[in-house]
């Protein structure tokens, strides 16, 4: 029994069903719901990829922060989508609410596709370069030391300007929503 | 060690997914959480890329935390957007937000 492939296949599992609800389901209430399960999944991928800072950080800043952020404007801004009630509808309705789109049809699936061909196209060039090991070497000791090493020598610029960036963009966000007259 | 192509395939999956959210709705929030999933899936790459590596491991790491980093902001700005215009015009819609349409 592989138990790695195994846990690669759950998370696979988990990943994109949860993504594929996100888009799909009906109220945006769960679709905040299943993006956090989504992000859950993601960081049990960092995790097998021996990435363990990324995946503490996942954890935080997107299920935590992000989702709740969501969660926040969706209850400030949606009209209704509280009410819990069944949409009655029959299977053809169904399908085409799930996969058609209600100004272009089945266009954006067509279009999702296309992305996905045109990428595995792509990716078998870069894999087939030899660029990437197929075994991987030994994982980083310790990933968070590593990171912090190179973040805060040859990556300093970049990481100011990026504090920089979100700075501007809590004041932004601050602005934006207050209301108008009290500025 | 499960191969470089799995991890890949997944993230163009998720990848596509996001994008097919991003065309099919015109809810401005759904739109942002459907861009979010695209980013998750570049983040995924980024590390998996890493990961397989032969020259630096950590480097692919480092950007996927700009990436968060940049993310962050971008749904903080995104939403509180679309705060405003839901409060100022009272519009639900990405199609009817046309204030610049000439």
């Amino acid at each position: 029994m592989n138990w790695e492939l195994l846990g690669f296949a759950f998370l696979t599992g988990m990943l994109l069903y949860s993504a594929f609800k996100v888009v799909t389901t009906t109220y945006i209430t769960h679709a905040a719901i299943y993006l956090a399960f989504t992000f859950v999944a993601l960081a049990g991928f960092f995790l097998m990829l021996s990435a363990n800072f990324l995946a503490a950080v996942q954890i935080l800043v997107y299920a935590g922060a992000v989702v709740a952020l969501v969660v926040f404007a969706i209850m400030l801004s949606q009209r209704q989508d509280y009410s819990g009630k069944p949409i009655e509808e029959t299977r053809t309705e169904k399908i085409e609410r799930t996969f058609g789109s209600q100004y272009w049809g089945a266009l954006p699936l067509v279009i999702a596709a296309g992305v996905a061909a045109i990428m595995i196209v792509i990716y078998r060039q870069v894999v087939a370069a030899g660029y990437w090991t197929s075994e991987p070497g030994p994982a980083l000791e310790d990933s968070t030391v590593a990171i912090a090493n190179e973040l805060f020598t040859k990556y300093l610029i970049p990481f100011e300007v990026v504090s920089l960036v979100l700075l501007a963009a809590m004041i932004g966000a601050i602005i934006l929503t207050k209301r108008e007259g009290q500025r | 060690m499960i191969p470089l192509h799995y991890y890949l395939i997944v993230a163009v999956i998720l990848f596509s997914i996001g994008i097919w959210g991003a065309l099919k709705h015109t809810n401005p929030i759904r739109v942002l959480i459907s861009i979010e999933l695209m980013l998750n899936a570049v983040n995924l790459n980024l590390i998996a890329f890493a990961r397989f590596s032969q020259v630096d491991m950590v480097l692919g790491q480092v950007f996927a935390i700009f990436v968060i980093a940049v993310a962050a902001a971008e749904v903080a700005i995104g939403l509180a957007i679309v705060l405003m215009i839901v409060r100022e015009r009272n519009i639900y819609d990405i199609n009817k937000i046309n204030l610049l349409k000439g």
